[in-house]
């Protein structure tokens, strides 16, 4: 969020921009260490018309900015094995189809002849767009990392922020492990991290930290190149060709908020389990990698974008797990926020910060 | 053919270990299998398919190291072993090698004993050959082959000058290296598995031995003078001029 966000601003001409990492590698946290998903089918008329201008972005990356960044259109498949589900997808379908994504109802019997290495026994229906797929985190991060800094963009590693001066209700500089940095302008894109830095602002972001891990498998060779990235909805669990492998993950519905990125074996287990009564195949494969990232998640599921009370405090974050498909056009939109005053690619005004106190939450019901 | 494997729990080799006050911290990094351990599982699992029998993992540890052994469970051996013990602290390499030589002893009937060739927290490599020697049985240290033939095995070492093939009789201990072959990732059925295993813990007394006494002392543990790196980034407007300039400047500071 924080490269796009650099890239479009410097893109538009912006000088001056820093771009501050505390880790020692850009995309190291919740980006490089999301799945790579990126998709159309949401049930909110916003997250869709975001994925309506940030997957474009993503197939025009390499042209734009000359970095190859794998976009895999395998199609997302939410299988639906409970009647509430299949009546809210049957709206979120029709919310889409109204905003010209084409994504197709599939029966049960459908849903078993696609994935026939799946039990799917319980399945009552679901829906499926061939545009969703998989793109490379890290490619994207990298690209716009470069593309920044082809245009000037000063980007830093391991400077981290440990405080944010104000003066009068603005912003005068960010304090960092390397020393403070006089600015009128901060952009808190800093993911999971975005309430603590917003509380160096003295600002309050309903953004909250939560884990969430992915196994990795061996090859297996029964999962054909054209396998879809499955989601049996109702128990958070997904599943996608990784390599010649399999990725699986699963939220934990019971996991406490917090910082930890270490592997919870124990839900791990649980996961492996579910996964393995989704698709028997897996019994036999072996564990190549697993790994913990966080989401950042807000009280209604959707990002917040714009200002806040500090004058000069810009805020993007809180994507609740979408934030690497819709990291495109969110910098892009930031961009346009901070240099014209308004949002001008699409309206995301409703999605400020203020909407928590002004009870105008809205919820996205397609979160894993 | 009856195998143990002698594991030990390190801290991730990705840790960064630092010394403050006088000990070693590594931080919040996970404590994992010694990675030339599942070099030697590897080994240990390929004689047990090639000959059959039973690959017994053993550790000295505390009950965190049961998440060791249930690694090398999901890799594939039929049991193991927790020796945890409050006499077993601070062990140097000849007192490990008492107590792993007693628990073999006291398992009965090996043939094979495997070990990594170092454990990557102390790096000393002496271990194999010290259990060996208490053993009574030869040491086949940095083996990267291994044959058995009847009551024989063939193994081929490597060795700074080049490569050893030696030959001795069982039963024997090996220390491997990463030449025998990547070691198999652990199965989702042996990761299902190994987690329904009850691991014993044997004490000092259960294995039949008085707690070994150390002694080697680290009398001073100091973090390695730090270095003053400077990096420089070669830049050029395409990879071939980059590749280039690359070039220039390893010949020029003579790298090559």
């Amino acid at each position: 969020m924080g490269a796009s966000t650099a890239y479009h601003l410097a893109l538009r001409g912006q000088k001056n921009i820093l771009l501050l990492e505390k880790d020692e590698f850009f995309g190291q946290e919740a980006t490089g260490r999301c799945a790579g998903g990126v998709r159309y089918q949401f049930s909110t008329e916003i997250n869709i018309r975001l994925s309506l201008q940030s997957l474009p972005m993503l197939e025009r990356f390499k042209d734009e900015l000359g970095q190859e960044i794998n976009f895999r259109k395998c199609g997302y498949l939410f299988v639906l094995t409970s009647p509430k589900d299949v009546k809210i997808f049957q709206h979120s379908l029709e919310l889409q189809h109204g905003l010209g994504v084409k994504t197709e109802w599939l029966s049960a019997d459908e849903i078993h002849n696609r994935l026939p290495l799946m039990q799917f026994d319980d399945a009552l229906a679901g829906s499926y767009n061939p545009e969703d797929g998989l793109v490379d985190p890290n490619s994207v991060v990298m690209g716009y990392v470069n593309g920044a800094q082809r245009m000037g963009v000063q980007c830093f590693n391991k400077v981290e922020v440990v405080g944010i001066q104000t003066e009068g209700g603005k912003i005068v500089a960010v304090d960092t492990n390397q020393g403070t940095i006089a600015t009128r302008t901060i952009v808190n894109a800093a993911g999971p991290w975005a309430g603590m830095i917003g509380q160096m602002a003295g600002v309050e972001v309903p953004i909250i930290p939560y884990r969430r891990q992915i196994i990795t498998t061996t090859p297996l060779a029964e999962i054909p190149q054209d396998f879809p990235f499955v989601l049996d909805f109702a128990q958070s669990l997904y599943f996608h060709r990784e390599g010649e492998g399999i990725l699986t993950g699963m939220s934990n519905n019971n996991e406490k908020a917090g910082f930890d990125q270490s592997v919870d074996e124990k839900f791990e287990m649980i996961n492996m389990e579910a996964a393995i009564a989704r698709l028997p195949c897996l019994e036999k494969a072996g564990l190549l990698s697993h790994w913990a990232g966080l989401y950042e998640v807000t009280p209604d599921a959707h990002p917040i974008y714009g200002k806040t009370p500090v004058d000069g405090f810009y805020l993007v974050a809180g994507f609740s797990g979408h934030g690497f498909m819709h990291g495109p056009i969110s910098g892009k939109l930031m961009a346009e926020y901070i240099l014209d005053g308004n949002f001008q690619s699409l309206d995301v005004s409703m999605l400020d910060l203020a909407r928590f106190k002004e009870d105008r939450q809205m919820r996205e019901y397609n979160v894993v | 053919m009856k195998i143990v494997v002698c594991v030990k729990q390190v801290p991730d080799s990705t840790a960064k270990v630092v010394v403050e006050q006088g000990r070693i911290i590594w931080g919040d990094a996970p404590l994992v299998i010694n990675p030339w351990d599942e070099y030697a599982m590897e080994a240990a699992l390929q004689q047990r398919e090639a000959l059959s029998g039973t690959v017994t993992a053993v550790t000295i540890g505390d009950e965190s190291a049961r998440e060791t052994l249930r690694r090398a469970l999901a890799m594939g051996a039929d049991d193991a072993i927790l020796i945890s013990d409050p006499g077993l602290v601070n062990l140097d390499t000849q007192a490990t090698a008492q107590v792993l030589a007693a628990v073999i002893r006291k398992i009965g009937a090996v043939d094979m004993a495997f070990f990594g060739r170092q454990a990557i927290d102390g790096d000393a490599g002496l271990v194999p050959a010290q259990t060996a020697r208490l053993l009574g049985w030869p040491a086949l240290t940095l083996a990267s082959v291994i044959k058995v033939e009847g009551g024989s095995v063939h193994v081929e070492r490597g060795i700074e000058e080049g490569r050893q093939i030696v030959t001795a009789k069982l039963p024997a201990v090996f220390s491997m290296t990463k030449d025998f072959g990547e070691p198999r990732y652990p199965s989702f059925m042996g990761i299902r598995k190994a987690s329904r295993v009850e691991i014993p813990a044997w004490s000092l007394a259960g294995v039949g031995i008085a707690a070994p006494v150390s002694v080697i002392t680290w009398p001073e543990i100091i973090n390695p003078p730090s270095r003053e790196i400077t990096c420089e980034y070669i830049t050029g407007s395409n990879p071939d001029e980059i590749a280039e300039a690359l070039a220039a400047k390893i010949l020029a500071e003579k790298v090559l």
